[in-house]
């Protein structure tokens, strides 16, 4: 019953299309169309018809959307990805024509093929061209967000800019001990070492912590320096792709080699003893009490405690270019997602798929990415020279994105592609300094997107990975720790790797992954 | 979550109240959190301590229902403080214990979960991991609902099992019983 | 107490101290999360996310809670959450006592299968989804009373509860029955009056559970206006950090995520500090006592 009614709506949907986007103008219908929404993100409870973006865009493109959230007061859990309102509207039986929520990817794409979301690469094959022509630029945006049966079921929202974390140190620290910035990992070892021994904050004792990190994970990264990798995506302990083939990180020989002098830094005190509890405070604590050196954090945020130089005497945190390597490569192995798994998705009993599909591709248009990104015109930005600029009163008051949120623009459950442009306008001087140092040595390497698993792949996954990750993390700690040591376990570590089914993980790893983005 | 803090800080190796105490008596300070051995002790303690205030009004209550005649009667044959207590109030307060263990006994398995997630690393994971916990871990990726289901479905069982067994033993040796 | 003062003997005067200086200790280790939350909202935000408060507030601000204060959503979830905790809570113990009598009489039919049915639902519940569609058909979403009704029997509190009733000696109930009473009489009468320390227990763990419950407002209700504070603080802990995470200005923002929580929670305990008070009287001895003597 429910593919009949797909298949009947898909036809009756094909049959009035009308070729709106091609005249120039925006209306999708000519009468206003209602179309029931669902959406949940931590920020918004539900979807507020009185947005000024939603009554830009309904005054453009004539759909309106009309909130139906179910469960609106349950937020998406962002550490545990827990959907419980999604499952919660699957439950009521009643899908709203468009379902936009943090967290959807998995979700559509587990429902999507047994019917519960419209496939939409025909849609937007025949009806998007907006989508279609950014799918094109972008094939492994394509295939990345594609369910195992090779459909899309959502657009999502895309993040623009590509930097996320970089490396940090106290630039008037090395002044004060005569260092240069480190271009390499001995230079660094150096630095760090110094700031250890040299008494840099001046208050003659030796409580300088010379790297810390507000995530222990961004300890572990170090072993790039030794060749080593932490993780292939933006989340940690991912895997990596190294020329065509699935690898893990935490099973490479540079890896090992990294290990082995992370544990050295950690017993020598070049490294904080309390990295890993010392959490989100360490880096607020660190750097007011003028104790902390260098880390690896995130631009935009890091930079902000430049304003400590009011207090602190001569304070600078600036970005330093990654340090070369021992073979001398220098990687930034961190950027930011091009692609999150939040979006918005077209519920199966949606009587009107290719005008929804027309109404996603609006928000791909010039006018929809800009209302998306910046607001309505003469509200929250002018034009100047036919580009979007933030008005002063805007910039002014208070958190820019929080701003933007209240408007109903920078919607994360809506799929769009977001414009770096809006971030740089409020960017701190630093950052924007950071990152054209980093974009002059390209130091960003290609990140592993993520795979869709068919159920044969997802077995063996479930089965096997997670008992090998809670090793691999288990081990990693206990060397850092001082617990065994790494040269001496790395046989007997890869050989129980081995028997806890490694070898299954990447197999299953290799063949969804060669399904998905080699065709 | 204030109260993981609150036990994060207070072991924490450079700044933390208990590494400052036993540094007075010349021990070096020791990274509690990363070490198997003490994350039960710490668990169980941090536990007991947060609890105790709820479950003693429980007792509270009950010995408020001590008749306070059985006392004085107690008195005029010369018992003491301590007497009393173990002849008067533990056994007018014995039902009200043996059905508080064995609720407790059905929810053996339902250890604090966000207390072990907010305190365990993987350094600790052989000593800290629970049931609901390994579950977490395991279903982390892409929210797999059944293997949820299933367990607490699973627990559930289990703690049942253990209160009928519970229930049955205090029946027989105290005529105490939840049914 | 003037005579239970004749009660202590020179070695229980000692075992008193001691157990009075071990009960304090215990005590004020247990009232140092209160005090840390307390200092921590009256911290300023930076010093209070860099981890340098311990006892007292550091950078003193009153910025927290002129934020949290000044929001309207505030206002309405304290207001609802007052709702729930009484109306909850006299609901609770309507259901509760006349069910923990009945459960509670050697005489009931199928006593042990329904006190079994009862001890069942403590392990066994249908899970999120059952319930809300169950809800649902009932038209019980959405609205204050099917919070509220929804809620309203807990199986431990009615075995505690029954427990209590169970330990009155039965010569009490047997003068009743001499006199002519029936069953509610006996509750009202008998059961009631001498077993207020229990039902003053039941009802605290109601308030308590009412007060900080939040998980089943957020799935059941949709409606903003009828969320309960905790619900409320939840929210404003997702949005600020978010900020944090984002913003630039979180050095020189005179409050953060945690003296924000902080401050919130502060105002939540508040009722509670004042309710407490008149709960406790009743767990005063010698109410058994007062029966004998009526």
């Amino acid at each position: 019953m429910r593919h009949l009614t797909l298949t009947a709506a898909l036809l009756t949907g094909t049959a009035i299309a009308t070729p709106a986007l091609a005249d120039g103008h925006l209306k999708i219908v000519d009468e206003p169309l209602e179309l029931t929404i669902q959406m949940n993100h931590a920020r918004y409870p539900r979807y507020q018809e009185d947005w000024p973006v939603e009554q830009a865009a309904r005054a453009l493109t004539n759909i309106h959307l009309v909130d139906a959230t179910v469960g609106s007061n349950t937020r998406t859990d962002e550490n545990t990805g827990k959907t419980e309102a999604l499952n919660l509207m699957l439950a009521t039986g009643e899908i709203p024509d468009i379902v936009g929520s943090s967290r959807l990817k998995d979700f559509v794409n587990q429902y999507g093929p047994e019917g519960a979301f419209f496939p939409l690469n025909d849609l937007i094959e025949e009806h998007a061209p907006n989508l279609k022509a950014y799918f094109e630029s972008r094939p492994e945006i394509r295939s990345a967000i594609s369910a195992a049966d090779g459909n899309m079921y959502y657009i999502p929202y895309l993040p623009d800019g590509k930097y996320g974390r970089a490396y940090f140190i106290r630039y008037d620290w090395l002044e004060t001990l005569g260092l240069e910035v480190p271009e390499t990992v001995e230079e660094f070892e150096n630095a760090l070492r110094a700031f250890r021994d040299g008494d840099p904050n001046g208050n003659g004792l030796k409580d300088e912590i010379p790297y810390f990190a507000r995530q222990w994970p961004e300890f572990i990264r170090l072993v790039t320096l030794w060749d080593g990798r932490s993780s292939g995506s933006d989340t940690y302990h991912d895997f990596y792709v190294d020329d065509g083939q699935i690898k893990h990180p935490y099973a490479g020989e540079g890896y090992r080699e990294g290990i082995k002098n992370l544990a050295r830094w950690y017993e020598e005190g070049l490294v904080d003893t309390e990295v890993f509890t010392r959490g989100s405070s360490a880096r607020e604590y660190l750097l007011s009490e003028n104790l902390g050196g260098a880390t690896h954090d995130w631009f935009a945020s890091t930079s902000g405690y430049n304003r400590l130089s009011t207090e602190i005497d001569g304070f600078v945190f600036k970005a330093f270019a990654p340090p070369a390597s021992v073979s001398g490569k220098r990687i930034e192995e961190h950027r930011r997602i091009p692609i999150k798994p939040d979006g918005w998705a077209i519920g199966y009993t949606n009587e009107h798929p290719v005008e929804t599909i027309k109404y996603f591709d609006f928000w791909f248009s010039p006018e929809g990415r800009r209302l998306a990104n910046f607001g309505v015109e003469g509200q929250q930005y002018t034009l100047e020279d036919g580009e979007p600029i933030f008005t002063d009163e805007l910039l002014n008051g208070g958190p820019v994105n929080n701003q933007l949120y209240a408007v109903g623009a920078q919607l994360q459950a809506r799929g769009y592609f977001q414009d770096y442009e809006y971030e740089r306008q409020w960017s701190n001087k630093f950052a924007l300094e950071g990152i054209a140092l980093y974009d002059e040595g390209d130091y960003l390497i290609d990140q592993f997107l993520g795979v869709a698993f068919n159920a044969d792949e997802q077995k063996v996954y479930d089965r096997y990975w997670p008992s090998i990750r809670d090793f691999m993390l288990e081990r990693q700690q206990g060397w850092i720790l001082g617990n065994g040591d790494v040269e001496a376990d790395w046989d007997g570590y890869m050989a129980q790797l081995d028997s806890m089914g490694y070898g299954d993980v990447l197999e299953v790893m290799q063949s969804a992954y060669e399904r998905q983005y080699n065709n | 979550m204030i109260v993981a803090g609150i036990v994060i800080t207070a072991f924490s190796p450079s700044a933390g109240i208990i590494n400052t105490i036993i540094g007075w008596f010349g021990i070096e300070p020791i990274y509690f959190l990363t070490k198997p051995e003490w994350f039960r002790p710490i668990f169980i303690g941090t536990g007991i301590w947060q609890e105790a205030g709820f479950q003693s009004i429980v007792y509270l209550a009950a010995i408020a229902g001590v008749s306070p005649t059985l006392y004085e009667s107690a008195v005029v044959d010369g018992a003491s403080r301590w007497q009393m207590m173990w002849r008067i109030t533990l056994p007018s307060i014995m039902s009200t214990i043996i059905i508080m263990l064995i609720i407790r006994i059905g929810n053996l398995l339902e250890v604090s979960f966000e207390m072990v997630i907010l305190l365990y690393q993987p350094a600790t994971y052989e000593t800290a991991d629970v049931v609901n916990t390994y579950i977490f871990r395991q279903g982390l990726q892409g929210g797999q609902y059944d293997i949820a289901a299933a367990a607490g479905l699973f627990n559930a069982v289990v703690a049942f099992v253990l209160v009928i067994t519970a229930n049955s033993l205090s029946k027989r040796y105290s005529r105490t019983s939840l049914w | 107490m003037a005579m239970n003062m004749n009660l202590y003997s020179r070695g229980d005067r000692i075992f008193v101290r001691a157990n009075m200086v071990l009960i304090g200790l215990f005590t004020l280790s247990t009232l140092y999360p209160f005090i840390y939350v307390a200092a921590v909202s009256f911290s300023s935000g930076f010093d209070a996310r860099a981890g340098n408060v311990v006892f007292h507030p550091v950078g003193t601000t009153i910025a927290a809670y002129e934020r949290v204060l000044s929001e309207r959503m505030f206002w309405i979830s304290y207001g609802n959450t007052f709702i729930y905790t009484i109306g909850g809570t006299i609901t609770s113990l309507a259901f509760l006592i006349p069910g923990a009598y009945a459960l509670s009489r050697p005489d009931l039919f199928g006593r042990r299968f329904w006190n079994l049915l009862v001890a069942f639902t403590m392990w066994f519940n249908a899970g999120l989804i059952p319930f809300f569609l169950n809800m649902r058909d009932l038209g019980l979403l959405d609205s204050y009373f099917g919070i509220i009704i929804g809620f309203a029997v807990n199986g431990f509190n009615l075995i505690l509860l029954r427990n209590f009733f169970e330990s009155i000696p039965s010569s009490f109930e047997e003068a009743a029955r001499m006199d002519g009473a029936n069953d509610f009489q006996v509750l009202w009468k008998v059961y009631v009056p001498l077993s207020k320390p229990a039902i003053a227990t039941v009802a605290l763990f109601c308030m308590v559970s009412r007060w900080n419950g939040f998980f089943w407002a957020m799935v059941l209700l949709r409606d903003e206006e009828k969320i309960p504070l905790q619900v409320y603080l939840r929210h404003t802990i997702v949005t600020l950090s978010d900020d944090q995470e984002f913003s630039a200005t979180l050095l020189t923002s005179p409050y953060s995520v945690e003296t924000v929580t902080a401050a919130i929670i502060v105002c939540s305990i508040i009722p509670v500090l004042i309710i407490y008070p008149f709960i406790q009287k009743y767990f005063e001895k010698g109410i058994l006592l007062g029966g004998v003597k009526e």
